[in-house]
């Protein structure tokens, strides 16, 4: 059990996150919003500031670090990102390792105010999940646009944010991108669904783990062999640096 | 819907309880059969007996432990298992959820508003068998874990449709469909 009184101190770090993350996304999700028709070096460079702020603020205010293995498997260029999804935080920090990138997300996002309009700003893929067949053929066609353009396509194979315990199936989509187009998978597993859980106003101090897996090549395989294997190795990953003491203060252990 | 029993079905079972995550094995086609069952759009949901709980020879925790290597492999495929009902009771508990007896299919249908009339019950037991002709359900055996055994020793079991295996059952339901 955690100390109430350790709690109450836990929930007030991160009631000063909020005061200063808060406005700061706002504002820069407004410019960015706003900087629509600018050079995209631009645009990536105010995601960059707020992701260096966002990273600064959950240092000071909550004591939550990172440290990252793998960087050295990331391709120079031309491939699809399958993150782990458990938190918020990746959303934020992920962007930082590969740039330019590009999010593939459920159209809804889009029209949440300031947040969804700053995604636009970035070309995010927006699709629309319930058109079925038509909706995968606009997948594959925009993401090969965009990856021909040389940017790294960004997506979350689970599809919604997934606590640490549970588990839910991983999609195709981005799978059947990577057999369409032959742009391979570079898989990322990280525990911070651990220390900044979903629907959790504390943010928990300690150092999350970001492990950047080898690139999974295509090779000629059905879609439904991609994504076993890249489901294998995250939630196998995921596993091997998940933090057990914290899962025990989150009561999930 | 198709309620399906997990040791002898899903997983290989020696003549002793599988206790631990790394003891449980999938039998070759059950998972991909799982998957096949969901992609045709049933609901599947699993209806176990754990005594080996009340009886010490694994906790709950070994239990999730192992559900949840079930579901990774599911998840990889992109697929779930429904729900998850057992019964961690000994057989001197009396309880109301140990098949034989019905209890776990009821509470099943109940949650979930099915026909337990149109429901295959799929079990490798003689207890499967019962608990799904005592609650009106499809009984179903497979010749894998105890099934073979229970084909020649159990007349109750004459006159229920007999399978290979999990795959196979699957393969022909979806056939007929």
């Amino acid at each position: 059990m955690v100390n109430p009184l350790y709690k109450f101190w836990l929930v007030l770090r991160s009631t000063v996150f909020w005061i200063f993350f808060l406005p700061a996304t706002l504002i820069l999700a407004g410019l960015l919003s706003l900087a629509f028709f600018m050079p995209l070096g631009f645009r990536v460079g105010i995601v960059h500031v707020w992701i260096g702020f966002s990273l600064a603020c959950l240092r000071l205010f909550c004591g939550l670090k990172y440290e990252v293995e793998g960087l050295e498997n990331i391709p120079d260029h031309g491939f699809i990102v399958m993150s782990k999804h458990s938190s918020t935080w990746e959303t934020i920090v992920i962007q930082r390792f590969f740039r330019p990138m590009v999010w593939v997300v459920k159209r809804e996002l889009t029209w949440i105010p300031f947040f969804g309009w700053a995604l636009k700003s970035m070309d995010a893929i927006a699709l629309n999940r319930g058109t079925g067949r038509k909706a995968i053929n606009q997948l594959v066609q925009e993401s090969r646009r965009s990856m021909d353009e040389g940017r790294i396509l960004m997506l979350f194979p689970e599809g919604t944010r997934v606590p640490p315990g549970q588990i839910k199936p991983f999609k195709l989509g981005g799978a059947i991108v990577s057999q369409q187009t032959g742009y391979s998978v570079l898989p990322i597993a990280h525990n911070a669904g651990e220390y900044w859980p979903r629907h959790s106003w504390i943010k928990w101090p300690g150092t999350i783990r970001v492990v950047i897996g080898k690139p999974i090549y295509p090779a000629g395989r059905k879609p439904e062999r991609i994504i076993e294997e890249v489901g294998n190795w995250i939630l196998a990953e995921c596993d091997r640096i998940s933090d057990r003491a914290q899962l025990k203060r989150l009561g999930i252990l | 819907m198709v309620i399906l029993d997990r040791d002898g079905v899903i997983n290989h079972q020696a003549d002793d309880d599988v206790t631990t995550v790394d003891g449980w094995d999938p039998i070759p086609g059950s998972i991909e059969a799982i998957n096949r069952l969901k992609k045709a759009g049933y609901l599947v949901t699993i209806a176990s007996n754990h005594s080996g709980i009340a009886r010490g020879y694994y906790s709950e925790k070994d239990l999730q432990q192992m559900n949840d290597k079930m579901q990774k492999l599911l998840a990889i495929r992109g697929a779930s298992v429904d729900g998850i009902f057992y019964c961690p009771h000994g057989p001197e508990a009396n309880c109301i959820c140990r098949k034989p007896k019905p209890g776990l299919l009821f509470k099943i249908a109940k949650q979930f508003g099915i026909d337990l009339s149109q429901t295959p019950v799929v079990g490798d037991n003689i207890s499967d068998i019962q608990a799904a002709k005592m609650a009106n359900a499809k009984p179903v055996l497979v010749r894998t874990g105890k099934g073979e055994y229970v084909m020649q020793h159990f007349p109750e079991a004459l006159d229920v449709p007999v399978y290979d295996d999990l795959a196979h059952f699957v393969r022909e339901t979806l056939r007929r469909k």
